[in-house]
C-alpha cells in the first residue's frame, strides 16, 4: 500500500466506513504483530496490543497528516503501546537483554546450532536488537534513518546491527 | 545465499505467524457521529495536502510542453542565480537555510532541463544549442531572462564526463545500502589525506572465502594539498571503499570512481589502508576543461559563480542525479582546503 492508498483508507475511516480501516488491517496487521510480539515477547500481549492498535488507529485517523510516511507513523505509535504495555505490566525487558526462550540457543554452541537451521531456528540465534531492526527494515520497509529515530539509536548503530544480523543468518546456512 | 530471498522469507514467515485479529476488532470500534461534515472537510484537505506533496515529489520528473519550456527554463535559472547570490551575499546564512535553498532549486532546474531536453529532441539540437534556440521572448524583460539562462544551469552533456560504467557487483559480494549513511561536512574533520588523483583501475578486494569486501582505486596522485602522513605527488596509492549497491532493476555498484577520471579526494586512514572519506556519495570530480563537479551537500562550497548541473538518473537509489553542481573558478580549491581545516 502506498501513501496514496493509505491516505484514500483514512479518508474512509474518516467518514466512519470500515472498509478503510479493514484494507489497512489486511496489509499492515503482520507488520504491526510482528514488530510489538518483538518488543513484548508474549503472543497473548502482542494480540491484545495489535488489536488495540487498529481500534486507536479507527479512533485516532483524523491526526494523520498526509506525506508523513505512514509506516513510520503506524510503526511509532504501535511500538509505543507495546512499550506502555510492558510497563504496565511492570515487566520490562531492557533492549540488550535476552529473552529467556532465548537464551537456551544463545548459550548453544553456535557451530553446532548453525549448522543448518530453518528461518525461524536462525532467527532466535540474532540478539534482541538485531531481531527489531531486521523486522522493522524487511517487514516495515523502513530506512535505517527511519529505525534510528524510532529506536533512538545512531543511524551508523542501525545499520552495523542490521548487516551483522543479515551475515549471522547466512552463516547459519539459510538458504531460503 | 540471495538477501531478496531471505527478505521474501521472512516476510512469508511473519505473514503466516500472525493471527486473524479482525473480529475482536471490529467488534470494540466506537461509532464517531461527530465525523460528519467536519470529517468531511478535514478529509478533503487532507487529500488536497497528500496531492501537493505528490507533485511536490513528482516536480523533477514532470515534462513541458515546447510552447512553455523557454519561461519556465528561464525562470528557473533567474531562481538558482538569484538563490545562490543570496547565498554568497549572506555569509552568515545559516547552513540548513543554504541546503533548503539548494533542495528548492534543483527540482526548477530539473524542470528547466526537461524542457531544454525536450527542445533539443524537437530541434535535433544539444542542450546548449537549444537555449540559444528557444523561441525569442515577446519582451526585453523575457529575453534577458533567457540570456540568464546559461549561467545558471549546465546540462551533463555540456561537461566533459565519460559515460558512467560501474563495475558489474560480484554474485558473493559483502554490500551497503546507498543509505546507510548521510553526507556532512562536518565528517571532514576525519580526513588524513586530501589529494588530486587520477584513477588508473578499479577492481575488488575479496576476503578468504571469495566474498568481494571493497572496492579497490588505484590512483596517481597528481597533487597533496593536506596531509597527516608524508605523502608526495606523483605517488602512486591504493585506496578502498564499501561496495555501495542501489538495488534497481539490477544491483547496480553507485558513486564508483571512472578509470581514467580525476577527483579531488578526501581521505582517512582504516586500518593501515586509505578510505574514501563519503563513499555514499559522489566525490569531487575533477573536469578536463577545468571546473569542478560536486554535489549539493557541499554547501558551503556554493557561490555566485556555481551552475546546477542535471544528469541522468543512475539507478533507482541515486539520491544524487539532480543535486550535482559545477564550479570553475580559481578559489573552489582554496574554499575547499579551508573548509578542511575548519573542520
Amino acid at each position: 500500500m502506498d501513501d496514496r492508498q493509505f491516505e484514500e483508507n483514512i479518508s474512509r475511516i474518516c467518514k466512519n466506513d470500515k472498509s478503510g480501516l479493514r484494507a489497512i488491517y489486511e496489509d499492515y496487521n503482520p507488520m504491526i504483530y510482528s514488530m510489538v510480539l518483538g518488543v513484548l515477547h508474549n503472543r497473548e500481549d502482542a494480540e491484545d496490543v495489535t488489536s488495540e492498535f487498529f481500534i486507536r488507529l479507527w479512533d485516532i485517523a483524523g491526526t494523520y497528516r498526509a506525506g508523513s510516511g505512514h509506516r513510520a507513523w503506524m510503526i511509532t505509535v504501535a511500538r509505543n503501546m507495546a512499550i506502555d504495555c510492558l510497563r504496565k505490566h511492570h515487566r520490562e525487558v531492557l533492549s540488550a537483554e535476552i529473552p529467556d526462550y532465548l537464551q537456551t540457543r544463545q548459550e548453544m554452541n553456535e557451530a553446532n546450532l548453525c549448522e543448518r537451521l530453518n528461518l525461524e531456528q536462525a532467527l532466535t540465534t540474532l540478539k534482541e536488537e538485531e531481531r527489531q531492526i531486521v523486522n522493522l527494515k524487511i517487514m516495515g520497509e523502513l530506512t535505517f534513518q527511519e529505525i534510528a529515530g524510532i529506536l533512538k539509536k545512531p543511524l551508523g548503530t542501525v545499520t552495523w546491527r542490521y548487516r551483522t544480523a543479515i551475515q549471522k543468518l547466512k552463516r547459519c546456512g539459510y538458504d531460503g | 545465499m540471495d538477501e531478496k530471498r531471505l527478505e521474501q522469507e521472512y516476510r512469508r514467515l511473519q505473514n503466516e505467524a500472525a493471527p486473524d485479529l479482525w473480529d475482536r476488532i471490529e467488534g470494540r470500534l466506537k461509532e464517531h457521529p461527530e465525523r460528519g461534515e467536519r470529517a468531511g472537510m478535514e478529509t478533503a484537505e487532507m487529500q488536497e495536502s497528500g496531492r501537493r506533496e505528490s507533485a511536490r515529489r513528482k516536480s523533477a520528473r514532470r515534462k513541458y510542453g515546447r510552447y512553455g519550456y523557454g519561461i519556465t527554463a528561464a525562470a528557473a535559472a533567474i531562481a538558482i542565480t538569484a538563490g545562490l547570490n543570496i547565498a554568497r551575499n549572506s555569509g552568515n546564512m545559516a547552513e540548513g537555510t543554504k541546503q533548503a535553498v539548494m533542495e528548492e532549486l534543483a527540482p526548477a532546474a530539473s524542470e528547466a532541463i526537461a524542457a531544454e531536453t525536450e527542445a533539443a529532441g524537437a530541434h535535433g539540437q544539444d542542450g546548449a544549442a537549444s537555449v540559444a534556440g528557444a523561441p525569442q521572448a515577446d519582451t526585453d524583460g523575457q529575453s534577458h531572462l533567457a540570456q540568464a539562462l546559461s549561467g545558471g544551469v549546465v546540462t551533463w552533456q555540456q561537461l566533459s564526463v565519460a559515460e558512467y560504467t560501474a563495475l558489474p557487483v560480484p554474485e558473493r559480494a559483502v554490500t551497503v545500502p546507498e543509505d546507510s549513511r548521510y553526507f556532512s561536512e562536518d565528517i571532514l574533520a576525519d580526513t588524513g589525506l586530501l589529494c588530486g588523483a587520477r584513477v588508473d583501475g578499479v577492481s575488488f578486494e575479496y576476503d578468504s572465502s571469495g566474498k568481494a569486501v571493497k572496492v579497490v582505486y588505484d590512483l596517481s596522485v597528481d597533487e597533496v594539498y593536506y596531509a597527516e602522513d608524508y605523502i608526495a605527488s606523483a605517488d602512486r596509492i591504493q585506496v578502498k571503499s564499501p561496495i555501495i549497491q542501489a538495488d534497481g532493476d539490477e544491483a547496480f555498484l553507485l558513486y564508483q570512481l571512472q578509470t581514467g577520471g580525476t577527483y579531488l579526494l578526501p581521505l582517512r586512514m582504516v586500518e593501515g589502508s586509505w578510505e574514501l572519506l563519503y563513499p555514499f556519495a559522489p566525490q569531487v570530480q575533477v573536469l578536463k576543461e577545468g571546473g569542478y563537479l560536486f554535489h549539493t551537500g557541499y554547501v558551503s562550497l556554493m557561490d555566485s559563480g556555481t551552475c546546477v548541473v542535471i544528469g541522468q538518473q543512475e539507478a533507482a537509489n541515486d539520491y544524487y542525479y539532480d543535486r550535482m553542481l559545477f564550479r570553475n573558478d580559481d578559489s573552489f580549491l582554496s574554499d575547499f582546503l579551508s573548509l578542511v581545516e575548519q573542520s
